[in-house]
């Protein structure tokens, strides 16, 4: 549900090996081609090279779990979102048939999309209301800048959605369009109903940092999103770069109870081979008075690397050498399943992977909070 | 105030640095003759100044001389450089803060920075290297031990100094300054002698007497400050006076006494002061007496000496073939005595041999007509000192032994000083609706800016023991001359200088002796003091044909040199005289409910100064939770230049009255200004709330709270985002000021933009926070988001623990010339905050900053 936004990379070794918990896919490809050559564990299904599994928002709604995720309308074609669900089979999530749900316009400023969020509340829009919202960037240029972010809402997961308005919620002043502007939306309910945390990466020219604001969906015809916002300290985080941290392409979840927020970010540097995405994910934890107090710190819970990818079962595994856009497996409304452990799902890419055609793989690691 | 203390936020000397000897690397390198072959002499410290300290001051202030070779006729400092002769009596590194202020006011010191050149006291340069330089204020050093010349070339190793004025620096009329903390550096222990520049002498201490002394070498601070004259030749200079002389006669008859010397060592004599009254010569004969009961008598032809009243011009004397010496007529000097002329004399006494350096007394006979016996003393004891005894103590030390009438000289004697206790009186003034009087400009003409304080009927103070005025120094000292005027127009002054130290000043029941103004007949009331100033009538003298008739004053007249003393500010109230039989004060002058137009005359060179009502200082407004230190509402542009100053160039920064707030425009980068790259408005201590500095508060619980953080309004009037600093200074227990700026990502601040209520946590960028692009509102900047800066590490006293209640008042608003030039913004509500904050949200409002603040 994340997209990058690119910095000097580095490269990072692997010296040591330790234990993981491997899953595996359970569905055969939508596609047929040529298998991505899975070099890691955890893979949640696997789709043919040249077709993008990324970026997923994922919850649990009763036994049954929804991914929204990036992929391709073709192979290597132009980037859409898909969705599948998954029941459990013998304990563990089975992933049904592929849907392609969302688009990108024709002439709007959404050409290009990214990164999708989901949420489950009470959405009303047009007349109708609806069950689920989605937060996404797009853009209308081929050079990745000028993202804004923008809405659309669905009463069914798997089948299409409806755009929200023709004009995006969060739009790149003209002063900063030659920047990244504003993506990586994470959604997260206040109330299980059309209020929530909107978390958003912002790329400024000399600045760039991860915001949230407050918001009531409930009428999106006269829909209230907060015009300030907070910018998230990074106080007790680390990079694995000198100088200060920084937050970018995270997911956002709640606790259980409500009194903590868990991020999960892309941990800088990013990988020296293309596509140049991070090595790392690093879970984090604050009180959730971090999104309005600058006093609160975060905790580092957690981190995935390709290290603790390697599958000690097959001793041709090397683990994954790209672990980027990490996000948690909620319950609808963006809390977590469990006070003890938690799943997070984060992108990767093998080094063999060439282009044009990379092709992502989604993979799941299981975390103790 | 002198302009060149006024100015100078960073300059202290600091004893911890100062610790330590500077190492001696080589010598033989350029000798010193070479480097300075045109001098026409060389120095030496004959005659020169030693200073040290009598004591230390429990609070942090200055303690200065300076020297004034203008005082001998205005002798130009033109040349390539300046040499001083100089010694450092102590094994410690001398830090001394030292200006040359011009005629003009200009000043330059030696550079930050960069060390002085020294030479040894044979010429030969000499290196050192582990002197820790200050690279602030200006600072002299002299190594531990030192014995040699510092030289400063005025291009390479002098600058403007911290607190000059604008002005170009010129060589005439010049006066060096020296200043060294009374506080922390009291050590110090230095001798300042001959002072030249390569082509010519600028002073040579040698040729000062002992009345021109005091006028080249000035000691402002003989509260805390030694400053003797060393010997100007390798002759030794006799000292002394003829205060508590003895007044001798024998009449017509020959008669004789004896003076005590409590077995104290004759060494190689003992000096005589004394005044012969007679207009005849007068001729004694000498004898010294050891306890052992050996007797010496002059040698019939052996030497004897005459000194003038300054222990110099040594003239030679021979004792006559009957042992007699002979004072001349009208004598006023020095009589020596040396040991080396008396020899044994067995004729009376015990018949012991005479023990030198057991001394009973010194034996005087002859015919006395009339002369005075002042100070008598060896070169190394005193033997009688008249200025430390009382009249019932003459027969302790003088003995008559037959024919002879001693007496002392009441007139010269010091009575036991029996003060009057001011600071028992129950004071009536107030400074309540006063006037507020302040420089709005200096000039380059000697101009004295005065002005009347009127009485409205003609007033008898003349009962008074003094009279009083009510006074408050708001910032900087304030010299001035004082003067009473009658009804015939008649004028009275303080005496002079060191009549003015008799004046007292009254504060909080404590009382403190008043200082000259650095100008004869002025009188300085220190900075920040608050109180009564006592001006006993005694000290008055006429300051035109005849003295004010006190029982009929009509004006008081005040003075000020606004050519030297223009960072003033200072009110003057009630005006009463104190009554000595009753200890009371009488109120003359009620200044409440009268305008200035009703009390005030302005005379000459008022164009100068801005006079205002006073009122007293209140307490810091609050909004909510925001205790306001700096509101910067202000009624006009001079008088928000007042408090907030600009003075590096003309463009690069310019600011102004803007409704209730300041409007500041962002000018280009100016080469070379003082703070880099960087606009700098001072927000001054000058402000009135009496409690700005009392960064905490009671809490609801009773406890003390500190404050949170630095809070303002702001409003960007450009289309750019504005990067703007809001540093501040805290002043550190080792005397100096430790600069605690906004740190750059990722320190962060709170903003409520009070159009669009939209709250915000931003990120600071590049040390400053930024006003975006159409933002006006508060901000607050926690001091978590606060620093130290880099270049502020070396100071003394850095520790980077911020302890907020020691603030030292300034406020600096920065912002890069280079980055946001041509940009503007206005500000207000300069203040700290002390409530947990929090952003707003859809969700919750509680602890933001509009909830704080009560809006």
């Amino acid at each position: 549900m994340k997209k990058k936004i690119l910095f000097v990379a580095s490269l990072l070794s692997i010296v040591t090996l330790v234990a993981c918990k491997p899953t595996g896919p359970s569905i055969p490809p939508y596609e047929d081609g040529e298998s991505k050559g899975l070099k890691g564990t955890g893979t949640v299904f696997d789709e043919v090279l040249g077709f993008n599994t990324k970026d997923a928002s994922v919850f649990e709604d009763g036994d049954t779990r929804y991914v929204v995720y990036a992929s391709s309308e073709s192979k290597n074609g132009k980037q859409v979102f898909a969705a599948r669900k998954a029941t459990k089979v013998d304990n563990q999530w089975a992933y049904q048939e592929k849907h392609i749900v969302f688009k990108g316009s024709e002439n709007g400023w959404d050409k290009n999309i990214f990164n999708p969020s989901i949420l489950k509340g009470q959405f009303s829009y047009g007349g109708t209301n609806y069950q689920y919202l989605m937060a996404y960037n797009g853009n209308d240029n081929s050079d990745g800048v000028n993202n804004h972010i923008g809405l659309a809402v669905s009463n069914d997961i798997l089948s299409s959605w409806t755009r929200v308005g023709t004009t995006p919620i969060i739009q790149n002043p003209e002063i900063f369009e030659a920047s990244y502007g504003f993506g990586s939306p994470s959604l997260v309910s206040y109330n299980q109903q059309g209020r929530g945390y909107l978390f958003y990466a912002v790329g400024e020219r000399e600045v760039s940092f991860t915001a949230v604001k407050t918001f009531d969906f409930s009428d999106l015809d006269n829909m209230v999103l907060e015009a300030g916002y907070t910018s998230l300290p990074i106080t007790g985080l680390t990079d694995k770069v000198e100088g200060e941290a920084i937050i970018l392409n995270a997911g956002f979840a709640l606790s259980s109870d409500g009194t903590s927020v868990y991020m999960v970010r892309d941990r800088l540097p990013q990988s020296a081979n293309r596509p140049n995405q991070t090595t790392e994910v690093e879970i984090d934890k604050a009180n959730i008075g971090i999104i309005t107090d600058l006093g609160q710190s975060w905790t580092a819970v957690d981190n995935i690397t390709g290290l603790k990818t390697i599958d000690p079962t097959d001793e041709e595994s090397l683990g994954w050498d790209q672990i980027y856009s990490g996000e948690f497996v909620t319950d609808p409304y963006g809390k977590l399943l469990s006070s003890s452990k938690c799943e997070v799902y984060y992108s990767t890419y093998n080094e063999e992977s060439t282009s044009p055609s990379y092709s992502a793989t989604l993979a799941m690691y299981e975390v103790n909070l | 105030m002198n302009k060149f203390i006024s100015k100078v936020p960073l300059m202290v000397a600091i004893s911890s640095l100062a610790i330590g000897g500077g190492l001696l690397v080589h010598q033989n390198v350029k000798p010193f003759e070479k480097v300075r072959a045109a001098v026409p002499q060389e120095g030496d410290l004959y005659g020169a100044a030693r200073v040290n300290f009598k004591v230390s001051s429990d609070v942090d202030t200055l303690a200065t001389i300076h020297i004034d070779p203008g005082a001998e006729g205005g002798v130009s400092f033109a040349g390539a450089g300046l040499y001083l002769r100089m010694k450092n009596y102590t094994g410690t590194n001398t830090y001394i803060n030292t200006k040359l202020k011009a005629g003009n006011g200009a000043m330059i010191g030696p550079k930050q920075g960069v060390q002085q050149t020294y030479y040894n006291s044979t010429g030969v340069e000499v290196t050192y290297t582990d002197i820790e330089l200050r690279d602030y204020s200006n600072y002299l050093i002299l190594p531990a031990n030192f014995d040699g010349y510092v030289y400063m070339n005025y291009s390479s190793q002098m600058e403007k100094a911290v607190g000059s004025n604008d002005k170009a620096f010129r060589y005439t009329a010049v006066t060096m300054y020296f200043e060294i903390s009374a506080k922390y550096d009291t050590y110090a222990d230095f001798a300042i002698g001959d002072i030249f520049t390569d082509t010519h002498s600028i002073l040579d201490a040698s040729t000062l007497t002992v009345a021109q002394f005091p006028t080249n070498f000035v000691n402002e601070s003989t509260d805390y400050l030694n400053i003797v004259q060393l010997p100007r030749t390798d002759e030794y200079e006799p000292k002394g006076d003829l205060l508590g002389s003895v007044n001798v006669k024998t009449g017509s008859a020959y008669g004789g006494f004896h003076v005590l010397a409590d077995g104290k060592s004759a060494n190689d004599g003992v000096f005589v002061r004394l005044k012969n009254n007679n207009a005849s010569p007068t001729t004694m004969l000498t004898h010294f007496n050891s306890r052992n009961g050996g007797r010496a008598t002059a040698t019939a032809n052996a030497k004897y000496y005459l000194y003038n009243t300054e222990g110099q011009s040594k003239t030679e004397y021979s004792y006559s073939s009957e042992k007699m010496l002979t004072i001349p007529a009208s004598f006023d000097g020095f009589l020596y005595l040396p040991i080396a002329s008396y020899e044994k004399n067995t004729e009376w006494g015990s018949g012991a041999d005479f023990v030198s350096t057991d001394l009973y007394a010194v034996y005087f006979e002859g015919v006395i007509t009339n002369m005075d016996f002042g100070d008598i003393a060896t070169k190394e004891v005193s033997i009688y000192d008249g200025s430390e005894i009382y009249p019932a103590d003459l027969t302790l030390h003088f003995v008559s032994d037959w024919d002879c009438t001693l007496a002392l000289n009441e007139g010269h004697a010091i009575p036991p000083e029996v003060e009057f206790p001011y600071e028992e009186v129950e004071y009536l003034s107030d400074i309540e609706e006063g006037n507020q009087v302040t420089c709005v400009r200096d000039t380059e003409n000697n101009t004295i800016a005065t002005f009347d304080i009127v009485l409205p009927q003609v007033s008898d103070f003349s009962s008074a023991l003094a009279i009083t005025v009510r006074m408050k120094a708001i910032s900087g000292d304030f010299p001035f001359f004082f003067r009473i005027i009658d009804e015939d127009n008649n004028m009275s002054q303080l005496a002079s200088n060191s009549a003015t130290k008799k004046a007292k000043y009254v504060n909080n029941g404590a009382i403190i002796n008043a200082s000259s103004g650095g100008n004869d007949h002025s009188i300085k009331y220190p900075n920040g003091l608050d109180g009564e100033l006592i001006i006993p009538v005694a000290t008055l003298e006429a300051y035109n044909a005849n003295q004010a008739d006190l029982s009929k004053v009509k004006a008081f007249q005040v003075g000020i040199a606004v050519f030297y003393d223009y960072d003033f500010n200072a009110v003057f109230g009630d005006i009463g005289y104190v009554v000595e039989a009753t200890q009371t004060h009488v109120l003359v002058l009620d200044c409440s409910g009268k305008s200035f137009n009703d009390l005030y005359q302005k005379r000459d060179g008022a164009e100068f100064l801005k006079f205002k009502e006073y009122y007293s200082p209140s307490e810091c407004p609050w909004i909510g939770d925001v205790k306001l230190l700096n509101p910067l509402h202000y009624g006009s542009d001079a008088e928000l230049k007042e408090e907030v100053t600009w003075n590096e160039g003309d463009n690069a920064c310019s600011y102004r009255v803007m409704d209730d707030g300041m409007f500041v425009h962002i000018g280009p980068y100016e080469v070379g200004h003082q703070y880099g790259n960087y606009m700098c408005l001072q927000m001054s201590e000058k402000g009135v709330y009496t409690d700005r500095k009392v960064w905490s508060r009671e809490n609801a619980s009773g406890e003390k709270e500190l404050a949170k953080g630095i809070t303002a309004y702001v409003k960007n009037l450009s289309r750019k985002e504005i990067g703007l600093t809001l540093q501040i200074d805290e002043y550190t227990v080792e005397n100096t000021y430790e600069r605690w700026c906004i740190t750059g990502y990722p320190a962060m601040y709170y903003a409520w933009d009070v159009n669009t209520n939209a709250e915000y946590t931003f990120y600071c960028k590049s040390d400053q926070f930024q006003i975006p692009v159409g933002f006006e509102g508060y901000v607050r900047i926690p001091f978590e988001s606060y620093r130290v800066p880099d270049w502020c590490q070396s100071t003394p006293g850095v520790d980077n623990e911020l302890d907020i209640e020691r603030w030292s008042g300034m406020f600096y608003l920065t912002s890069d010339n280079t980055r946001f030039e041509d940009l503007e913004y206005f500000i207000k509500n300069v203040g700290v905050y002390f409530n947990e904050t929090r952003r707003g949200t859809l969700f919750d409002n509680s602890n933001t900053i509009k909830a704080n603040m009560g809006l």
